[in-house]
């Protein structure tokens, strides 16, 4: 590619200290998501990064980095000499370029500079005014200047050399994955958690996954479709290891000795209590889940209280307050949503009760729970775990 | 490891001849319509193989048409004959548990102007002839079923069928999908009065991507794909020389089992299962003795879903299937259950287990005991 790409941060910069400590861990992430491109310079500057290749194309580094969450824009520049004369001549042939491209007989258009460099003999506004003078010149019959609602818009960055802006593309924000440290994602092939895991990584949380089956209640296709789904988060979430765990003995106890009502709420505990274990055996700080209010049984505040009760950990639940067509909305958009759908039992919804509690209380969860042998069923359960790295 | 496989109705392992023809053909690599010595050589594998499937059937090797499997053969069968008729009518007539292959190809028929009888089912899936008769009008241009039904087994009276199509519906086509039949209940096509019939190489250890459609002497069809005239332009594309030369060898390979008492082994076993089902109280039998395939039985224990039996079977190494391998996705139930009258109780619960000439007693034996054995443990976690 000729060009160069401009890739900028946001929140990042307002950090103090620690910001060279964010900037590393973007700049390890966006080596990351390249590396399956050869050939790719990146050089770090204040507040962005600028990428050159001679043997790629824009638009491959571009889809490349465009999801590394801590981005706030990519730009597609070309870069000359901070010399007016220069600047003039690149001008005119872009937005001839552009011109052709609009392909519209008059075309309102705008030009903004920024300058930052002082040493440049003219400010950013007598900058604007001459150079937009240069285009009227050049394409008197086709240019019209309306600043307000241009349907052509060129920037410069005045530095110590001067880009000119062809094209923006808009990334997702957020903070840098790894930034925040590990949590671990109750990953259940819904809808939400894969969602969740999308949330958690965009503020800088290195997911780990713990997926649970109950085998042969549910099929080893529902195991294949969590694998297909940390796939498809991967351009957000970077690589992910996964555990995934048998709650068959679990639930068949629970089914057995406890009250009916009580199955789902206590098969949430469990799913708590081996996922405290596995956080912390692998220096994870959180559980994530993808529990949204109301949307459940257990996920009225009565249920979440009582799963919250099994773990010491804090638990994040970035769906919290969202409704299920926002979060539908943003798994089509991240591309889980048609995986999501794929009709395979999951563990959740085996052995469940016709009229689950929806208000649990804790003191008689725990009544029920004292029935069961917990210490050795969670042993055991830990002693299934298969690791899955992706 | 040791396997136990009965899910031979949804697909089969290739035998060795079959491998082997496969690798015999992949080095004649010619194309059959290329004029030097390979593609010659190329279309003698077709010529042979054509030669080898119309044996098998009893019929003159210029019926047989190499399709790329069933569903291939169905809708070249349906489609072409509706669109070559329609000048004579456009009545055509079916069954309701047909496979997807031939119930969407009338539902598209069906969207474009045809009109199209569904005929009922009993509770062994058979078809009432009453109905069939009462259906039939000069107008009817096509009737198509399944010898034998993928789901439950049941075995359609065929003869009796192109017996009634051909005094009352002289211009009526006649199409039958032998998937499932062919090569485990004998058929003679000539004398039933069959226009048509559709075969897969898969189901009898061919490979997938291969089979094949009888056009009886004297039937004309409309072609529904455009290409270079393969297959007398009725089904356009280079053939696939390994998948056809592999379908010959399998079927070879099944009639030496059949020359050798496969059809007697095939009833054996299927009578040791029936008297194992009918001997569990907390078992149904989708289709009885008299009615059913000898290859193929489905069954349904209360309380236990079909699904979770499948899985527990699996964790010992036998595999069967639920519904029909195409349907088990959709949560619904299954149209064939749903056309026989099942209950949405007994339906969650079937499974269907599918033999092959080369099951073997001491397997079905297993296969037996390990069934009750799932059932009870799981009947012991069973819903409350």
């Amino acid at each position: 590619m000729n060009s160069i790409l401009i890739a900028k941060y946001g929140e990042i910069f307002l950090k103090g200290q620690n910001r060279p400590f964010f900037e590393r861990t973007l700049l390890n992430n966006i080596r990351r998501a390249l590396s399956d491109l050869d050939g790719v310079e990146i050089r770090k500057e204040v507040g962005r990064f600028y990428i050159t290749s001679e043997t790629q194309t824009e638009d491959d580094i571009i889809n490349a980095i465009k999801n590394v969450f801590g981005l706030t824009s990519i730009s597609v520049a070309c870069k000359i000499p901070s010399e007016m004369e220069e600047i003039e001549k690149k001008i005119i042939e872009i937005a001839g370029n552009m011109i052709n491209e609009i392909g519209k007989p008059t075309i309102k258009f705008k030009l903004e500079t920024k300058r930052t460099n002082k040493l440049f003999p003219m400010g950013s506004i007598d900058a604007s005014r001459h150079l937009g003078g240069v285009l009227l010149d050049a394409y008197p019959d086709t240019l019209v200047v309306d600043v307000h609602e241009p349907e052509m818009v060129i920037s410069l960055e005045i530095r110590d050399e001067t880009f000119i802006i062809e094209r923006n593309v808009k990334c997702l924000g957020g903070m840098p994955v790894s930034s925040a440290g590990k949590g671990l994602l109750l990953l259940s092939g819904g809808i939400d958690s894969p969602v969740a895991a999308y949330f958690a990584a965009k503020r800088g949380i290195d997911i780990e996954a713990i997926h649970f089956h109950s085998y042969p209640y549910t099929s080893d296709r529902a195991k294949e479709k969590v694998i297909d789904l940390l796939k498809a988060v991967k351009p957000y979430c970077g690589k992910t290891r996964m555990f995934v765990v048998s709650l068959t003995d679990i639930q068949r106890e629970i089914h057995e000795k406890c009250p009916e009502e009580l199955m789902t709420i206590l098969t949430r505990r469990f799913m708590m209590k081996i996922a405290d274990r596995v956080a912390k055996e692998n220096n994870c700080k959180a559980i994530f889940t993808g529990e949204s209010l109301g949307q459940v049984a257990s996920q009225t505040i009565e249920g979440l209280t009582v799963t919250n009760n099994a773990t010491t950990l804090p638990v994040l639940r970035p769906l919290i307050c969202m409704d299920k067509q926002e979060i539908i909305d943003i798994a089509m958009k991240i591309g889980t949503h048609d995986i999501s759908i794929q009709p395979f039992e999951d563990c959740c919804t085996v052995f469940q009760p016709k009229h689950p509690a929806t208000k649990p209380q804790l003191e008689k969860v725990l009544e029920a729970e004292s029935l069961l042998d917990c210490e050795a069923l969670i042993e055991k359960a830990m002693q299934t775990i298969e690791l899955h790295i992706n | 490891m040791s396997l136990y496989y009965f899910d031979n109705s949804a697909t089969t392992k290739p035998c060795d001849d079959a491998v082997e023809a496969v690798k015999n053909a992949a080095e004649v690599y010619g194309n059959p319509s290329s004029l030097h010595k390979l593609g010659i050589l190329a279309e003698n594998i077709l010529k042979s193989s054509r030669k080898t499937i119309a044996a098998s059937l009893g019929c003159d090797e210029k019926s047989i048409y190499f399709t790329s499997g069933g569903t291939e053969s169905n809708n070249i069968a349906i489609i072409g004959t509706a669109y070559r008729k329609q000048s004579i009518g456009k009545h055509i007539v079916t069954t309701k548990t047909e496979h997807p292959s031939v119930l969407n190809a009338f539902e598209f028929l069906e969207s474009h102007g045809w009109s199209v009888t569904y005929l009922d089912v009993d509770s062994n899936g058979i078809i009432d002839l009453s109905q069939l008769k009462e259906c039939l009008t000069p107008k009817t241009v096509l009737v198509s079923m399944a010898h034998v039904n993928n789901e439950i087994g049941s075995i359609q009276p065929i003869d009796e069928v192109g017996a009634i199509i051909k005094k009352t519906s002289p211009r009526c086509s006649f199409h039958v999908d032998c998937v499932q039949s062919y090569l485990k209940i004998p058929l003679n096509l000539k004398r039933a009065g069959v226009s048509l019939a559709s075969f897969s190489a898969h189901k009898v250890h061919g490979f997938k991507g291969t089979g094949a459609l009888y056009v009886a002497d004297g039937v004309n069809i409309d072609n529904i794909n455009y290409g270079g005239g393969q297959e007398k332009g009725l089904r356009n594309g280079t053939e696939n020389v390994p998948g056809i030369a592999a379908f010959a060898a399998a079927v070879a390979h099944n009639r030496k089992l059949i020359s050798k008492g496969g059809f007697d082994k095939l009833s054996d076993l299927h009578n040791k299962l029936f008297d194992a089902f009918e001997a569990m109280n907390d078992v149904s039998i989708m289709c009885d003795r008299e009615h059913c395939a000898p290859h193929i039985i489905s069954v349904s224990a209360k309380n236990v879903r079909g699904e979770v039996l499948l899985h527990t079977l699996e964790s010992k190494d036998i595999y069967v299937s639920t519904g029909s391998a195409c349907s088990s996705h959709k949560r619904n139930m299954s149209h064939v259950l749903k056309a026989r009258g099942t209950t949405p109780d007994v339906a969650e619960g079937v499974i269907r287990i599918s033999l092959s000439l080369d099951t073997t007693a001491s397997e079905v034996e297993h296969l037996i005991k390990c069934y009750r054995e799932s059932i009870d443990e799981l009947n012991k976690y069973a819903q409350k």
